[in-house]
């Protein structure tokens, strides 16, 4: 724990101490009915809901996010890249020039958000088609319920695309199958598509809670999720057509999901991890090679990537309370699961193919300062060099280009955390 | 439910009071989240599920107070220290600590005392913010990198 923490957490503990049990009441329940008390507090302080916005009120607060993300540098590669000139001072960039002189072994690109109302912003999805082409989203990240923003990469620039987000609505998850068919599916339980033009709400949606996308087609899209019902929560999956939802047998879960065609998905929950041939869902418990379990952890896989049906990897994590815990590669090879490296005390959130064989595996170090990117290749684990400073550096998505063409991660950096994507060319 | 709440009011209340600085709203607080509990208990029976609930209800109850308040008076409160919490944070050091977590954005606030305080898991702290695990992670993050800001120009 760094020395913020620690001193947060004296403080709060001194605070909380001031009260003991003598000072809690005797548990007050409503006599009224639940129906009746749906619509005040117990104290009775009424609830108060804003239908909506005025025009005038909208407007400004969609101009307030409208961030920019800004190509910060270009690392000299084989091709030889120049680095591009700023467009603005974004947060941070005292450390970007820093990073600079650590140099990269790799061409990494990174661009920064940048602009009005960046410093509530974060990257929450990543889709990409080609190395190219891809889409970025931002969402609000300080509850002051601002509208996503929408980016889309063509060549080496990001433009704001309009994208008919709600008011603190945030995009969970984002695929696309080609540039004409990107999908986002958001926190208020909506999947929009891009159908090259512009974004529309796609109708139906039934979905609740959804973690992850696998879109193989216009009309073959698979959603993974969870449904609130009476007794707890349950895992769901649904299928999409063209026309119609379904919900299908659950797969894993909320989580990640990897799909190559129709009848070949990957997707993972928890410690279960799952396949779709196109027929049936076949479960696997990678319990046993996770880290263990303990009071304070419940180890879980945090991603995956198929390969082929016989093929895939994925990432897992301890997922211990404070100290975090252990990361861990598995690899699905003749017919089982696999544990094949150790990623040490760091939380793995993706696990991409690098188009060569190997593997990116970005990952936060577990107590909250510094991130890195994992390389996976015959057997060796490396750590790559990147054009940012790893200390206040956090990688939480990722998406890797068709074939592995390039590789795109998402997250926060710098002392003031701003929202950071990078890629990597293959 | 009065088992549970024998148990953890406690631990809540000044998870409550850590999050608004204020020892009635707290305790408010905590009694609607019960309530809120006692309206779902028919379909909350597991103690953890239970736990978790009303967490969350605590967590969202403190964010509305802070709502309340930002729109009531116009800008953030600045409570009074009872008497009581002036003894316990006799050091400036940790009044600066608690001002400036006053300061950060609701999410950022509500990440860091969940995970430093509370101490809980990312994805516990994700269950009692109703967000994603990567939005925990990211609040996180974001309000240390914001705490450690605002403690450095206090200083």
């Amino acid at each position: 724990m760094g020395k913020t923490e620690e001193r947060l957490r004296d403080a709060a503990v001194a605070l909380g101490s001031t009260l003991g049990p003598a000072d809690i009441p005797p548990l007050r329940l409503p006599q009224t009915s639940a129906r009746d008390s749906r619509w005040q507090g117990s104290l009775g302080r009424p609830l108060v809901i804003r239908r909506w916005l005025s025009p005038l009120a909208a407007a400004a607060s969609v101009a307030t996010v409208i961030g920019v993300l800004v190509l910060i540098g270009s690392l000299p590669g084989p091709a030889g890249h120049r680095i591009a000139p700023h467009r603005g001072e974004p947060a941070g960039a005292a450390d970007l020039r820093t990073a600079r002189q650590h140099g990269a072994a790799a061409p990494w690109a990174f661009w920064q958000i940048s602009g009005a109302g960046s410093s509530d912003l974060q990257v929450t999805a990543i889709t990409a088609s080609s190395p190219t082409s891809a889409w970025a989203f931002a969402s609000d990240d300080a509850g002051t319920n601002l509208r996503p923003v929408a980016w889309r990469l063509t060549g080496s620039a990001w433009t704001a695309i309009s994208f008919p987000g709600r008011p603190g609505e945030r995009i969970v998850a984002a695929q696309a199958s080609s540039p004409a068919n990107v999908w986002a599916l958001t926190s208020d339980n909506r999947a929009l598509r891009w159908n090259g033009s512009s974004w529309q709400v796609v109708s139906g949606f039934p979905a609740r809670d959804v973690g992850a996308a696998a879109v193989i087609s216009r009309s073959d899209v698979w959603v993974f999720g969870q449904l609130d019902q009476p007794a707890g929560t349950t895992p769901a999956t649904w299928h999409y057509n063209g026309h119609d939802w379904t919900r299908v047998v659950s797969a894993a879960g909320l989580g990640e999901a990897s799909a190559l065609s129709p009848d070949d998905i990957w997707a993972d929950g928890g410690s279960v991890v799952a396949h779709w041939n196109g027929a049936r869902w076949t479960r696997y418990s990678v319990a046993s090679l996770l880290p263990p379990r303990t009071q304070y952890c419940g180890p879980a896989v945090t991603g995956i990537d198929a390969v082929s049906a016989a093929d895939a990897w994925a990432v897992g994590f301890q997922n211990c309370q404070d100290t975090g815990g252990l990361g861990v590669l598995l690899h699905y090879a003749g017919g089982s699961w696999h544990r094949v490296a150790s990623l040490g005390d760091h939380d793995a959130a993706a696990v991409l193919p690098d188009g060569r064989g190997g593997l990116w595996i970005p990952a936060d170090i577990v107590q909250g300062t510094d991130g890195t990117m994992f390389h996976f290749s015959d057997g060796r684990l490396t750590t790559a060099r990147l054009p940012l400073r790893p200390d206040h550096l956090h990688l939480w998505i990722a998406a890797a280009a068709p074939h592995g063409a390039a590789v795109f991660a998402g997250g926060a950096a710098g002392h003031d955390a701003t929202g950071v994507v990078l890629r990597h060319d293959t | 439910m009065t088992a549970l709440y024998r148990e953890h009011a406690l631990g809540l209340t000044r998870l409550a009071l850590v999050l608004v600085r204020d020892t009635q709203a707290a305790e408010d607080i905590v009694q609607d989240a019960f309530c809120g509990l006692h309206r779902r208990w028919d379909h909350v029976r597991d103690t953890d599920r239970a736990l978790a609930y009303v967490r969350s209800a605590v967590v969202n109850g403190c964010r509305s107070e802070f709502r309340r308040r930002k729109s009531a008076r116009g800008q953030l409160p600045d409570v009074p220290a009872s008497s009581a919490e002036s003894a316990a944070l006799a050091s400036e050091e940790r009044r600066a600590v608690l001002r400036a977590l006053a300061g950060l954005p609701a999410r950022q606030r509500e990440a860091l005392v969940l995970r430093y305080y509370l101490e809980l898991s990312e994805a516990e702290t994700a269950t009692a913010m109703g967000v994603s695990r990567g939005t925990a992670k990211s609040a996180t993050a974001r309000g240390i990198a914001s705490l450690r800001r605002l403690l450095q120009e206090e200083s």
